[in-house]
């Protein structure tokens, strides 16, 4: 039998356990090799790369006038800001009771706004957009997600109240925008942690009849929506289907099943406009 | 009220959770609660009172009133006056000695489990330090079974976490091949879904026992959604190994999870009719969430968390799991932190007779890396920690937080000398997967199979 070298021992043993073609079938980092039980050199690396990359990702801050311009772009629906009572970074990520309310001043604004404009009040849903945790998330797909729900809302003959755009909020700060302007629904659009393989996830969290007081027990989670997670169409339909069901029951949360297949949107898309 | 003079100051607290708050090593969730020490002279102050109290005041005192709280009232309920007799002279220092003692064998402690509460056990944590309580977490053994026995001396098992984006069947599949290659998944293998969807969950459920049934491996799965979505699995006869469910140490939080005593046991008594294995219930928890659900009472968030073992014991869950560094920095700010209540867990839980595993972890908004994993990893590997997790590359991909990898249990393996649980470590070595090492020339002939599952 042939001797081998180290450099040949060390590169036998360091086969990949599964087939690398199975990597066509996820993102996961399977099909990595070893050298005796431990990660390989490029491996260590390229985790520690994506690692850089997802904590760079947290420190981005969002340019809430460029969101209003890329908004603007797709809608006629009016924009506006508001803030919560995080003032910097650290303390967005160490205080999540001040990521959770509104400022006085954004308050303000805001009911003086929907005292001249009645109109916005007790609208079917009101949007929220917040950068959350990545801002790279909201930059990335906010307004493509943004342009397959308002023609399906439209479909659904929902009103839908102005857009309000937010950063370094938590997702109850919703509710707090909410309670002004008492929307049957509110939806939060928010960046999720940043993760190694995706950096610029999105979710979707909405809540029934919102309190300022409102838990999570109360809302709806769809998660994953980036490039590689739920396409845009995907997300906006799921959400369509759950909101038609969240208005015809009266509530969201752990009680709301999802159920959710395209055919049984086609249907009540097709069928005669529910209107709420 | 409590009160000591030290170096010509007087400190004061309030109350009992006061004081405990106070003797709690400094962590982010305990100050954003506005319950942690100012100072540290402060928080040693609260630990010599917290060392002098008696046992006993812990059976007249409560944390959180047993009127308004149903956790607090189980807390009653399992603690079993007649064994507490035997230590009730105690003081909270004189117990941390005990434990620490050689007279206090494994059998001591595994008799001690209902003797004491978690309010006690939660104490004594608090006057402990690291080694300490690695040192009495390694004496305990809780020993659990389904279809593989967790928690045996010299053994390490692991929950393969093959998580996908959009639970896509070939993509969790693709992650569950490559982990049994590594001698992954002897605890369970666990998929967090990414939807909600009971018909998508029923259709994951068979696919996981599916692949068990055809590769013939001593396994268990479990698909981890909310518990009535199990129930109604389990209604609809699809094949549920395990009950998950997250879980809090006060009735708040559990209401904030959607669940209450009452219905952990309804899955309980269904797990029981089903029979599908000894323990199938399998929880899951973690320093901070009370506080996140606006449900702490003014309690230290490390106490909480050991309340949430006695919801946990009640129902002879088969793994418990703290996933101690995913609730974030406002929580546990750094390694540091997440390290210390890594260890507090494991303690606590053991103590209280749980099998006690833990999501090493960190999210990339928290002052964490892979070298404090590596450390939080090493160290319960020495505490005798019954699992952890198994995820590719230590990157979860749905979930977007970085854990323990199936490099990582073979490290820890191999430096220890640990050993898969053994109806999996036959079947490792019959597939010639592993004999105490990788096994490098592994084919895998159900392969192709699984792919198409």
């Amino acid at each position: 039998m042939k001797n081998l070298s180290v450099k040949e021992q060390l590169i036998a043993q360091q086969n990949d356990r599964v087939a690398p073609d199975l990597t066509k079938f996820t993102n996961a980092r399977i099909a990595i090799g070893h050298s005796g039980g431990h990660t390989r050199t490029k491996n260590w690396l390229d985790f520690q790369l994506d690692f850089a990359a997802a904590k760079d990702a947290v420190y981005n801050e969002l340019d809430l006038t460029k969101l209003a311009d890329n908004i603007q772009q797709i809608t006629d629906r009016e924009i506006y800001l508001a803030n919560s009572l995080v003032t910097s970074l650290d303390q967005f990520l160490t205080r999540p009771d001040l990521g959770r309310s509104i400022n006085s001043e954004s308050h303000e604004q805001l009911m003086q706004l929907c005292t001249a404009h009645p109109e916005y009040i007790a609208q079917d849903i009101l949007v929220v957009i917040s950068s959350g945790l990545s801002s790279l998330a909201i930059e990335n797909h906010a307004v493509a997600l943004l342009n397959q729900l308002l023609p399906l809302f439209a479909k659904m003959g929902w009103s839908v109240a102005p857009i309000i755009i937010s950063k370094q909020t938590r997702v109850a700060f919703a509710d707090k925008v909410n309670d002004i302007f008492k929307a049957k629904v509110v939806l939060n659009l928010i960046g999720e942690r940043p993760g190694l393989s995706s950096n610029d996830s999105m979710s979707i969290y909405f809540t029934y009849n919102s309190k300022i007081n409102s838990t999570d027990e109360q809302r709806n989670c769809i998660s994953n929506i980036h490039c590689n997670g739920l396409s845009y169409i995907q997300a906006a339909e799921k959400l369509t289907y759950l909101l038609h069901r969240a208005f015809e029951l009266g509530y969201s949360g752990v009680q709301l099943k999802d159920d959710f297949s395209p055919a049984a949107l086609q249907q009540i898309l097709g069928g005669a406009n529910y209107v709420s | 009220m409590y009160k000591i003079t030290l170096k010509n100051q007087v400190y004061r607290f309030n109350d009992l959770k006061d004081l405990m708050a106070k003797a709690t090593p400094l962590r982010s969730g305990d100050i954003l609660a506005g319950v942690a020490a100012e100072s540290l002279t402060q928080m040693v102050a609260a630990q010599m009172i917290l060392a002098d109290l008696p046992l006993s005041v812990f059976t007249q005192q409560f944390v959180i009133d047993p009127e308004i709280d149903e956790i607090s009232r189980l807390i009653i309920k399992q603690h079993n006056l007649a064994k507490f007799a035997q230590i009730s002279s105690m003081c909270i220092g004189e117990l941390r000695e005990y434990l620490l003692s050689y007279e206090c064998t494994p059998q001591v402690l595994a008799d001690l489990r209902y003797a004491l509460t978690p309010e006690m056990v939660a104490a004594v944590s608090k006057i402990m330090r690291n080694q300490d309580l690695i040192a009495v977490a390694a004496k305990c053994e809780v020993i659990t079974k389904f279809r593989t026995t967790i928690g045996l001396k010299g053994r390490l098992s692991t929950r393969l976490q093959p998580n996908h984006a959009t639970d896509d069947k070939a993509g969790i599949a693709a992650s569950i091949i490559e982990g049994l290659l590594y001698a992954s998944g002897d605890a369970v293998i666990g998929v967090n879904p990414a939807t909600d969807d009971i018909n998508q969950l029923g259709s994951l459920v068979s696919m996981l026992d599916g692949i068990r049934q055809s590769i013939g491996a001593p396994i268990q799965s479990c698909v981890l959604t909310h518990i009535s979505n199990s129930i109604l699995l389990a209604k609809r006869k699809l094949p549920v190994d395990l009950f998950f469910q997250s879980i809090g140490g006060t009735e708040g939080v559990n209401t904030s999870f959607g669940v209450s005593l009452e219905v952990l046991q309804e899955a309980f008594e269904l797990g029981k009719e089903l029979n599908r294995g000894q323990n199938y219930m399998y929880f899951e928890t973690g320093q901070g969430s009370a506080l996140s659900a606006n449900a702490n009472h003014g309690v230290d968030q490390q106490t909480i968390e050991t309340r949430a073992y006695a919801v946990a014991r009640e129902y002879n869950p088969l793994l418990v799991n703290t996933v101690v560094g995913f609730i974030g920095p406002e929580y546990l700010y750094n390694g540091k932190q997440i390290i210390r209540a890594g260890l507090e867990d494991q303690f606590c839980g053991k103590l209280l007779g749980l099998p006690m595993g833990c999501d090493v972890c960190y999210t990339n908004h928290a002052d964490a890396d892979q070298n404090d994993m590596d450390n939080l990893l090493t160290l319960l590997g020495v505490a005798g920690c019954s699992f952890i997790m198994g995820i590719p590359g230590s990157d979860d991909i749905m979930l977007n937080y970085q854990s323990t990898s199936f490099h990582d249990a073979i490290y820890l393996r191999n430096l220890l000398g640990l050993r898969p649980a053994p109806e999996f470590e036959s079947w490792l070595k019959q597939q010639q997967i592993w004999d105490g090492k990788l096994i490098n020339k592994t084919q895998f002939a159900q392969l192709n199979y699984l792919l198409q599952a």
